[in-house]
């Protein structure tokens, strides 16, 4: 591993890179974890991420959330957006529904992605001293833990009827919609030969309606082949044939 | 795989004919192989079990290595013994004159004894008993030694009063203070033949060349030195005038007839002839000795061949030997087949009215009649004299268990799906946990008024003086009597013989030990009454006696009127449980004046217990199990409503409830939700819910109670998974406002399932549909075709709709049959959890290891006790062979003999690939789905220590006689020294703190049933709400993948941390190795940055986590780095 451990006067300190940043969770707490964070670079580019102004930040303890982050991360320059995830990823993941999350995000320690509206304020942050800790948690903005957590947790848990209808009732039109068009596409293409000349049959055709094609299925028809296959063969047609099972005693 | 098998087979057959094994050359053992694999066919049980027992036999026989080195040592002995020179005369009453190294081995009575003795040595040295016919046992073989007393030794009326006793006591103490002076000679003690406290026997240690070797010296008359019908069991050999210490010698004419005091000499007189008999008779004959040895190991295993009455060996041996002459067996039959004849004659058999007799020679007239001893004695079994009863001492009960177990061990034989040779051999049955109650006399010495309440002081002079053995067959009697039809068996412990120093005296009668054993029927052991014969019958008036005051009249709603016992009027099933030991007290203290007992039998209630109080007036916790109905009741209310619906869009086709306390499992069942206390009204009016406020201390737990509904069939579901959970939360809001439009109910919906408050209960109710879960199998792949892929989400839902609901039915259906099932399991689960290993052992697990017991006893049958159960689940969980073999719960007997091999031989193919605990199931025979994930092998590992050690723990306590009552909770107190770090919580946030161990009285604990929480008759209370748990969550989301977290969620009041060594290994600097960790400059001479983990900053967090839980966090090891 290279050596590239500077320690310069002013108490900074940078390992391969990362700046590394010590936070503690209220500003009695005597210890706590460390940041490590570094402007984002990747190759491919991603307007959600760009990376002259984006801030990649690693280790971020668990009780820390996007609001305590913006907190004490906008004194370095207005933040435009924060995404956080469980590691490194090369697409961002991100929750469409409020309901029905088709994306499980783990709890545990994150990585974030903290995008400024200007790149000066990631060289501040990346400037930050070693011994001035971040506090996550202060009394202007407290980060709720334990049986406060619960209790509000409890009390959050109550799902809005409402709203949920209403969820339901987009998503639903739109695929009804959905369905519909495959429908409709499918009755139009009833029947017209492509390119090549195959027509394509599905189970919305009226007068062919087509097999679901499952994997149970394909197994079921290419035992019907072999089946066929094996009534075509001739057995005990030929005279070394008739011998051959007769020795060995399969001959009725 | 069979030719190596038949090779092996021939082993033993080599051992009987060694002339073939030369002769035969190579190729002609090939042709043999068939038949000798059709032979084990035939002649045994099946090809393995003769395997079995060949590999056995050779464990337990002795080597012909052993065998020379000890017939050495028997030629030193022997020679020793034969050599001893003669002794003075000395009086026979005096032993003064005894050194002190050696005290008479007879219990002192204070009688004078008249006569001479005059040492002489033997004229004779035999071997007898089970060395010398070739059926003794390793790893403890004795060889017996027969000391022949010349006949000049006795003088002509020694048979009378204990001067035959007293001869041959001293006899033996010159023997020991003499062979103590050898060399050779170590450990030598004095031991009872038999348990028989007349008749002392001399143990001891010879060192020859290699091993040790113990012999127990046995003393007999010469041939011819008494007549036996001078021992006819009519007759009298100690005078009353003696026994009581009066001086007059006066013959009364009515003396009692003494059949134990003869019987006892007689044992030594026909010691020789039988001793012939047997040898003669197990000459050559192999497969007869090693059937013997299967014998013999299957009583050891019962712990039924030891102590005073038992059923021993040489009573087995002379068994078989008197089946061989009755021709019930023949010297072909191959050893599996005498084990398995003998067992089944046995349980054809009943000594107590007519036993075998050995005698072909009828022909002497002084003879006694059969008749005279089968009213003399509890058991006959007469030998070869035709004088002796080989079974004097064995009470009726002891004979009756041998009986069940003959008839026990037939039945496993037949039954192909159990492992019989394993459970017939290899498996210990121990008192302790074949019996469901147990109790100790724990004052012995009480049993002397039994003799004089029971009147019994001429038999006590036939025991000479032994009371404890005078009054046993009656106690045992008098217990049949009363408990009757309450129980399947009663039995003595067979306590091993003691042994004690030559320098000591003999242990005194008051520190024997009497426990008994009782083994309940369950029709009617838990009937709160004891319903006698009519009025008018003849047999009231002696019911009336033998129950005095305590029997009642009583009409019964069938107009009967009948003499009645009642026994309690409370209604719970812990109470009824334990009404034997109401009957038991009853009787010992109104016909044998024993009132210390210390009965065990429902020593573990306790844990299942709560300290609930209620405003209900009749309100009874117990043990839980009426609150199980309660609960279940309720549920049967809501089923009812439920299917009853208005405009669903789709019906209910089945309603199954999957929460344990369906199946009778749960540990705590639910109580009536009236807690109200602690919490508040929600600001917003839509939600029903009370919640619960961070400020004061946690409600107490309610738990919901969950219900899965299936829907009908239709073809309106859409087939795209994220269309359907759209649609299915659609129907649980449609769902929740029905019900609470049409029944008023309050509820609280959510995306996949509506809480509903029923009765005071909280139902979780679930939509279910079937096809779910193949939709979430469904794979397309890029050319179109649909795929079935498992997958963790589909499995897990199959295993929640699908099987979990069969699996709930099966294990109710056992409760139905068994009701000591709902018990032995919550004991179980109770006792996993306080072990803080309830969270990495799946409960379902569990149940299964306990349904097991019930579906496959094993060498028992059913327990009918919870706490019997717990021991046997321990014993289980202890000794199962989890690595080689399946746990195969064959629940409802769908499994037949072929799927067990089955079932066994798939495992075996692919073992590394099945889980460590792999239990099978009808349902699920190749899977194991239930244990999965967990547990994994190190805590399987710790399991099964903890269960060995506990196992130990509490059967100690169980067989303690003592005034002091031992504490049974012991064992449900974990050891938490052995983790990293502990978090101690705070009692007051714990909303299970009711069901802790060792719970402070001081601690809330509001009563049920609060008539001020009438207001909130439309709310919900605080539900599914435990912060503990909620904690457990965070932290095992956070941390999961540095440490596992160790819980009691039964009130555990702290929470163990265990760090995974692996996750804590520094390691090198790159994006992937920051979590949790920090940099630090290792010193390994140049400096290099590595990542550690930040542990103070972990405990810290666990202390942020838990903020207003968390009293403390503790850590125990400072070297973690």
């Amino acid at each position: 591993m290279e050596q590239d451990n500077e320690t310069d006067s002013k108490n900074h300190m940078v390992i391969n890179g990362f700046t590394v940043l010590q936070t503690r969770f209220t500003d009695q707490s005597k210890t706590g974890h460390y940041l490590y964070v570094k402007e984002h670079a990747a190759k491919d580019q991603d307007a959600r991420r760009p990376p002259e102004r984006t801030l990649f930040v690693v280790n971020i303890p668990p009780y820390c959330t996007k609001e305590s982050l913006r907190h004490i991360f906008s004194r370095f320059g207005k933040i435009l957006h924060i995404h956080l995830q469980d590691k490194p990823t090369k697409d961002l993941l991100i929750n469409k529904s409020q309901y029905f999350p088709d994306v499980q995000l783990k709890k545990g320690f994150k990585v974030g992605y903290i995008v400024f509206r200007k790149p000066a304020s990631v060289e501040t942050v990346k400037q930050l001293p070693f011994d001035t800790p971040l506090v996550i948690s202060t009394p202007k903005n407290p980060v709720l833990t334990g049986v406060k957590k619960w209790c509000d947790e409890y009390e959050k848990s109550r799902v809005d009827v409402k709203q949920l209808q209403n969820e339901i009732d987009t998503y639903m039109q739109s695929y009804d919609k959905l369905v519909e068009a495959d429908k409709k596409k499918a009755l139009e293409q009833e029947g017209v030969p492509d390119e090549d000349g195959w027509v394509t049959v599905t189970r919305h055709s009226k007068k062919n309606k087509a097999v679901p094609r499952t994997e149970a299925m394909e197994s079921k028809l290419t035992e019907i082949e072999r089946k066929k296959k094996q009534n075509m063969e001739l057995k005990n047609f030929y005279t070394f044939q008739s011998r051959e099972t007769k020795r060995n005693g399969k001959c009725l | 795989m069979k030719r190596r098998h038949s090779n092996e087979d021939n082993g033993p057959k080599d051992e009987v004919e060694p002339l073939t094994e030369d002769a035969v050359p190579e190729k002609k053992t090939k042709k043999i192989d068939k038949g000798t694999l059709k032979d084990a066919e035939n002649l045994f049980h099946s090809n393995v079990f003769k395997l079995q027992i060949t590999e056995l036999l050779n464990e337990v026989q002795l080597k012909g290595k052993r065998i020379s080195r000890i017939n050495e040592c028997i030629k030193d002995l022997k020679s020793i013994l034969l050599h001893l020179t003669r002794g003075k005369e000395h009086d026979l009453g005096d032993c003064s004159w005894l050194s002190d190294k050696v005290k008479l081995p007879l219990i002192d009575h204070g009688r004078t004894i008249k006569g001479k003795f005059k040492f002489l040595p033997p004229i004779d040295v035999q071997e007898i008993g089970s060395f010398s016919t070739g059926t003794c046992l390793r790893p403890n073989p004795s060889v017996d030694f027969q000391l022949t007393i010349p006949k000049e030794f006795f003088q002509p009326k020694d048979y009378m009063n204990h001067r035959y006793i007293q001869k041959r006591a001293l006899y033996l103490s010159v023997i020991a203070l003499k062979l103590q002076k050898q060399e050779a000679v170590q450990n030598v003690k004095f031991s009872y033949q038999n348990g028989n406290t007349l008749k002392p026997i001399l143990a001891l240690d010879y060192k020859g060349d290699g091993k040790e070797v113990t012999f127990h010296l046995h003393v007999c008359p010469q041939e011819g030195t008494f007549k036996y019908s001078r021992f006819h069991i009519n007759k009298n050999n100690v005078r009353r005038s003696w026994f009581n210490g009066q001086e007059s010698e006066e013959v009364s004419s009515e003396e009692p007839a003494t059949p134990h005091y003869n019987t006892a000499i007689l044992q030594d007189l026909t010691m020789t002839s039988n001793n012939q008999c047997m040898k003669s008779a197990l000459q050559d004959a192999t497969s007869v000795k090693e059937g013997i040895s299967l014998l013999r190991i299957w009583l050891q295993q019962r712990e039924l061949d030891i102590g005073h009455g038992g059923f021993s060996g040489f009573i087995m041996s002379m068994y078989v030997i008197y089946l061989l002459s009755r021709r019930k067996l023949n010297k072909m039959m191959s050893n599996y087949q005498i084990m398995r004849n003998t067992l089944l004659q046995l349980a054809k058999e009943n000594w107590t009215e007519e036993g075998p007799d050995l005698c072909g020679d009828k022909s002497d007239p002084n003879q006694p009649m059969t008749d005279d001893f089968q009213q003399m004695f509890n058991c006959v079994f007469l030998d070869l004299t035709g004088y002796v009863n080989l079974c004097s001492e064995m009470t009726k009960s002891t004979f009756l268990r041998v009986k069940h177990e003959a008839e026990l061990a037939v039945k496993i034989l037949e039954d192909k799906t159990v492992d019989s040779f394993h459970v017939l051999f290899l498996m210990s049955v121990k008192f302790t946990r074949k019996f469901e109650h147990i109790f100790h006399i724990t004052c012995v010495e009480e049993l002397k008024n039994t003799v004089d309440k029971l009147n019994q002081h001429d038999r006590l002079l036939d025991y000479g003086g032994n009371y404890v053995h005078t009054v046993i067959p009656d106690v045992m009697s008098l217990l049949q009597r009363a408990l009757d039809k309450r129980i399947d068996l009663v039995q003595i412990k067979q306590y091993p013989v003691t042994q004690w120093d030559i320098d000591d005296t003999p242990p005194s009668l008051e520190d024997q030990k009497v426990t008994v054993g009782i083994s309940l029927n369950p029709e009617f052991a838990f009937s709160s009454i004891d319903k006698g014969p009519p009025a008018d019958s003849p047999e009231a008036k002696e019911f009336r006696e033998f129950w005095g005051e305590k029997s009642e009249l009583r009409r019964f709603k069938d107009s009967s009127i009948t003499e009645t016992v009642p026994w309690t009027t409370e209604k719970s099933m812990d109470r009824r449980r334990i009404i034997c030991s109401y009957v038991v007290k009853e009787v010992l203290r109104r016909w044998a004046k024993v009132t210390r007992i210390s009965y065990i039998g429902d020593q573990l209630d306790k844990v299942l217990s709560l300290p609930i109080q209620s405003y209900e007036k009749n309100y009874v916790y117990g043990t839980g199990e009426e609150q199980h109905s309660a609960l279940m009741q309720s549920y049967d209310n809501l089923c009812k409503v439920l299917r009853n619906l208005k405009d669903m869009p789709l019906t209910i086709n089945s309603i199954q409830g999957t929460s344990p306390v369906f199946r009778f499992t749960e540990v705590f069942p639910a109580l009536p939700a009236t807690f109200f206390y602690h919490a508040k009204e929600s600001s917003d009016k839509k939600d029903l819910r009370l919640l619960p406020q961070s400020d004061k201390p946690c409600p107490p737990y309610t738990a919901v109670t969950k219900v899965k509904c299936l829907l009908e069939d239709s073809g309106h579901w859409p087939d795209d998974k994220d269309a359907f959970r759209r649609i299915k939360a659609a129907l649980h809001i449609k769902f929740g406002e029905i019900l609470s439009d049409q029944h008023d109910l309050p509820v609280a919906i959510n995306i996949d399932h509506v809480d509903v408050r029923f009765e005071d209960y909280v139902f979780r109710l679930e939509l279910q549909y079937l096809r779910e879960i193949a939709l979430l199998k469904k794979v397309t792949s890029p050319d179109g075709m649909v795929k079935f892929v498992d997958n963790d989400e589909a499995l897990r839902l199959e295993q929640d709709i699908k099987l979990l609901p069969i699996l709930t039915s099966t294990l109710h259906g056992i409760q139905q049959k068994f009701n000591s099932f709902c018990g032995s399991v919550r004991l179980a689960k109770r006792w996993i959890s306080s072990q803080l290993l309830a969270d990495h052992v799946p409960d379902i697990a569990v149940e299964l290891m306990v349904a097991y017991l019930y579906t496959s006893p094993g060498p028992y049958t059913v327990p009918y006790n919870p706490l019997t159960g717990f021991l046997r689940f321990l014993h289980l969980v202890a000794t199962f062979d989890w690595k080689m073999s399946p746990l195969v719960v064959n629940l409802n007997a769908e499994l037949k003999g072929e799927d067990y091999s089955e079932i066994t031989s798939h495992f075996t193919k692919s073992r590394t690939s099945h889980p460590v605990m792999f239990i099978s199931t009808p349902q699920d025979r190749f899977q194991s789905v239930w244990t999965k994930k967990h547990p994994t092998p190190m805590i399987l590992q710790r399991l099964v220590i903890l269960a060995t050690e506990c196992l130990q723990i509490i059967e100690s306590q169980i067989g303690e006689i003592g005034p002091s009552v031992p504490d049974f909770k012991q064992i449900f107190r974990p050891a938490v020294d052995d983790f990293d770090l502990l978090i101690h919580l705070r009692g007051k946030q714990l909303a299970c703190d009711r069901m802790m161990i060792d719970r402070q009285k001081k601690l809330y604990n509001p009563p049920l049933g609060d008539s001020l929480d009438k207001k909130y008759k439309t709310n919900l209370p605080v539900y599914d709400y435990d912060p503990v748990q909620k904690y457990l969550q965070e932290l095992r989301e956070k941390y999961g993948n540095l440490a596992l977290f160790f819980y009691d969620r039964y009130g555990g009041q702290v929470i163990g941390v265990l760090f995974n060594p692996n996750a804590f290994r520094p390691k090198e600097f790159s994006v992937n190795h920051m979590f949790c960790r920090k940099p630090e400059t290792s010193q390994n001479g140049h400096t290099e940055v590595v990542m550690k983990p930040n542990i103070a900053a972990i405990r810290e967090d666990f202390a942020i986590f838990g903020e207003g839980l968390v009293a403390s966090v503790q850590m125990l090891k400072s070297d973690l780095k």
